[in-house]
């Protein structure tokens, strides 16, 4: 399969300037860019979802219109979305057959043939996954896998692979490249779509990489350096500055002995003015939980909260956000973004009293805010009033801490505010939130990026099963002291 | 929808009314005299009130729906007169009535918000419950026979136009616009409407917006009594009855998302103004109600086929 010259308007702006991609059989093909580089649009555009303004398809040598993902299924091209699209309550085996069930000759749905080929499939994959139990009982690996045994039933040539690791811990990965390297070897052609360069390095034999919808490299891996990506990736140089030792002042927030039973268990710890304190630890080890706490969306069980060294009962997020407390959340899209709202709104939600007379606004002064906010913030977008789905997933995330900024907060709670977010918009979140220390905010950083919270915390507080298993000051922090508390002594 | 759709909606519906009044012209000749289109307005605040306070409740998501309103206006047009018959001026006996729409409403919205109920479930079962208690304590009887008095605001006219219009559905109207497009509440309530995970976490108070719109539609419930009882100077025990639907009718037509988020005041009262024409055209052209009734589902779905899909369909249709 081949795109040549491919462009994609939305709006008038260009999103896709001129790509080329040539997909080959027995080859993995890695794109990779920022968000909002243009890869979700390039994806959208090979599976049929969207017609290409200018630009032709190829496949096979042929020039072919794809007007519908079906169209583009029945060319045995297959996208594999980030978020999965199976039926969590239907088995593997009637999700991978659903829409062409195998069926006996009077027309019914042949059970024994649906388990047999699932059975081959699963072969040809080397996973061991029991083909009647409902997907949603599997861990998400396992249904990524059985998405992939859906493309090939589907009798896949090209399988696109849309940031598939995004979900994945090492093993998991590691199972994956294999199911990907025996599906190369068996004669498909792949695209992986990723962020981390180290995956393309050893996953990938060609490279494509998009900058602002324009192809800016084209080459064999194993010509390319991780420098060379970076620099066509991102265009310009950033200097990864090291942390300054920052001023401190008064205790902002102070946790002492919070507690929820199953959830966390006597979590003691404070914040400083313009500091920030990591909460580092493997995912289910209770950070969130415990930030959803703070900010009194869920209820401890016992223990207290001080702001300011005065003891506060924190009834909701109402009264945290009156406390001076905001939140990030790590669920930009389920709990996060006004999806269909636009941008302007979704910066001034939080605080509206500050746009406001009375109870009446006054949307001059709205606006003037978000503007300074979407300046301020470097927040790239076409209009103010372009609904905030369509942005990047950088931007998107820029937006939610505009928003969390609007209410002045002394106290900034960050759950990963750098996930799915490209190189480029990561630097820039990094400034913002020194920006922030700069003017005193007091800042708990929840991330499973060991680099980031090194890089940025002051102090570490490793949470393991719900405990404080180690808190660690910024010089007795490193990589190897962090991951033997939260693992647990390893 | 952004405010080029809510834009777009409110075009599509005011060419539907012009369509509506020419069609209704033509059917017959008296449509277009000033008595007939006074007549025409005076069905549109009951219907209005119902149909805003539906429109609140729906835009708050949930996805949210008062199946009861129809009920409480029975329930509450009933005390209004039978406290009036008891000798209590028909002012206080309203007001006292707008107190019962509001406590009756609250009932939805502690069900709903509070004990987390969903509403189509809650409301269905207050509307048995309301409905229920209004024919029981009047054993099916309507309470006639209010002071003439009365009638001013539900009969009187002012400058041509009912006073039910001028007095009490007009202000309604621009207060609840004003209310949901130029103040914090109504800022909310579109937040809320959208994702009420996520407002709650930025720390808008979804329980207590909810119940408060639930309380405010049975309030809207209770004036639209108040109207109806002051026009017929008596209360039927199903007074209320199917106008829970209309109303629904009413705020889908204008524009309001099913689930929340989207939708405004201008549409809805558009709306209502489309469906009391046609229904008072056919009826003026001797057209059975059955027929007045296909006809709103009809338009039901042609508005909502014109003003929604234009933007993707005809692409769609121009690439083939």
């Amino acid at each position: 399969m081949e795109a040549r010259g491919i462009w994609k308007y939305f709006d008038g702006n260009p999103v896709l300037s001129g790509v080329d991609l040539a997909i080959q059989h027995s080859e993995v093909h890695a794109v990779v860019g920022e968000n909002g580089a243009g890869k979700s649009t390039l994806i959208k555009v090979l599976g049929g979802i969207y017609q290409p303004d200018r630009g032709i398809l190829l496949i096979d040598g042929a020039p072919r219109r794809l007007r519908s993902p079906r169209d583009a299924l029945a060319h045995g091209i297959v996208v594999i979305h980030q978020e999965l699209s199976l039926a969590p309550h239907l088995s593997s085996e009637q999700n991978i057959f659903l829409g062409h069930f195998p069926v006996t000759r009077s027309g019914l749905v042949d059970r024994r043939e649906m388990r047999r080929r699932t059975e081959v499939l699963f072969d040809r994959l080397s996973i061991s996954v029991d083909p009647g139990c409902p997907v949603g009982q599997l861990s998400i690996a396992q249904q990524q896998m059985v998405e992939i045994a859906k493309a090939l039933s589907l009798d896949a040539k090209v399988l696109i692979l849309d940031e598939p690791s995004a979900v994945l811990d090492d093993d998991r990965l590691q199972i994956l490249f294999g199911v990907i390297r025996r599906l190369r070897d068996q004669g498909l052609g792949l695209v992986y779509i990723s962020h981390h360069l180290d995956e393309i390095f050893s996953i990938a034999d060609r490279v494509t990489v998009l900058r602002d919808g324009r192809p800016t490299g084209h080459a064999p891996v194993a010509d390319v350096t991780e420098d060379w990506l970076v620099g066509r990736m991102i265009g310009r140089d950033f200097a990864s500055s090291p942390p300054q030792s920052r001023a401190s002042g008064r205790i902002a927030i102070e946790l002492r002995g919070l507690s929820r039973a199953g959830q966390f268990d006597d979590i003691s710890f404070s914040v400083r003015e313009g500091q920030v304190v990591g909460l580092a630890g493997l995912v289910g080890a209770g950070r969130s939980e415990v930030a959803q706490a703070v900010i009194g969306a869920v209820r401890p069980s016992s223990g207290s909260i001080a702001v300011f060294e005065k003891a506060v009962r924190i009834t909701g997020p109402h009264a945290a956000s009156r406390l001076g407390i905001a939140y990030v959340t790590e669920d930009r899209k389920t709990c996060g973004l006004l999806a269909n709202r636009p941008v302007r709104e979704n910066l001034t939600i939080s605080n509206l009293k500050r746009f406001s007379r009375l109870c009446f606004m006054r949307p001059r002064h709205e606006l003037r805010f978000a503007r300074d906010l979407i300046a301020r913030l470097d927040i790239r977008l076409p209009g103010m009033g372009h609904e905030i789905r369509k942005l990047s997933g950088g931007n998107q995330q820029k937006v939610l801490i505009g928003r969390a900024l609007a209410v002045r907060p002394k106290i900034l709670i960050l759950d990963e505010p750098t996930r799915g977010v490209d190189i480029g918009a990561k630097q820039e979140i990094y400034a913002i939130i020194e920006r922030l220390l700069a003017q005193r905010v007091a800042i708990i950083l929840i991330s499973s990026e060991l680099e980031e919270i090194l890089r940025l915390s002051d102090q570490i507080v490793v949470l393991r099963r719900g405990r404080v298993a180690a808190t660690l000051s910024r010089t007795q922090a490193s990589e190897a002291a962090i991951m033997r508390a939260a693992a647990g002594g390893l | 929808m952004t405010r080029h759709g809510a834009g777009q909606r409110l075009t599509v519906l005011l060419a539907l009314l012009g369509l509506s009044i020419a069609a209704m012209a033509l059917l017959s000749s008296s449509f277009l005299q000033v008595g007939t289109l006074q007549y025409i307005l005076q069905f549109v605040p009951i219907i209005g009130l119902l149909g805003l306070g539906q429109t609140l409740i729906i835009l708050a998501g949930g996805p949210g729906i008062d199946l009861s309103s129809g009920a409480i206006m029975s329930l509450c047009g009933l005390a209004i007169a039978g406290l009036s018959k008891l000798g209590l001026d028909p002012y206080a006996a309203s007001a006292a009535g707008l107190a019962l729409g509001l406590l009756l409403g609250s009932v939805n919205g502690a069900l709903v918000a509070v004990i987390g109920i969903p509403p189509l479930i809650a409301t269905l079962a207050t509307f048995f419950l309301f409905g229920g208690l209004a024919i029981a304590m009047t054993n099916g009887r309507p309470i006639a026979g209010l002071p003439g008095s009365f009638g001013w605001l539900g009969q009187g006219t002012q400058f041509g136009l009912p006073n039910q219009l001028l007095i009490v559905f007009i202000p309604v109207a621009v207060a609840l616009h004003v209310m949901l497009h130029h103040t914090r509440v109504g800022s909310h309530i579109i937040a809320v409407g959208n994702d009420h995970r996520a407002a709650r976490l930025l720390g808008i108070r979804v329980v207590r917006l909810r119940f408060g719109l639930f309380a405010l539609d049975g309030a809207l419930a209770a004036l639209a009594a108040v109207v109806n009882v002051s026009w017929f100077l008596a209360a039927r025990p199903d007074a209320g009855r199917g106008l829970e639907l209309a109303a629904v009718t009413v705020a889908v037509l204008g524009g309001t998302r099913i689930f929340g988020g989207e939708g405004s005041v201008a549409g809805p009262v558009v709306a209502v103004l489309i469906i009391t024409v046609l229904q008072g055209g056919l009826q003026l052209a001797n057209i059975s109600p059955a027929w007045q009734l296909g006809l709103v589902g009809v338009l039901l779905i042609g508005s909502v086929i014109a003003s929604d899909l234009p933007p993707t369909l005809p692409h769609a249709w121009l690439r083939r």
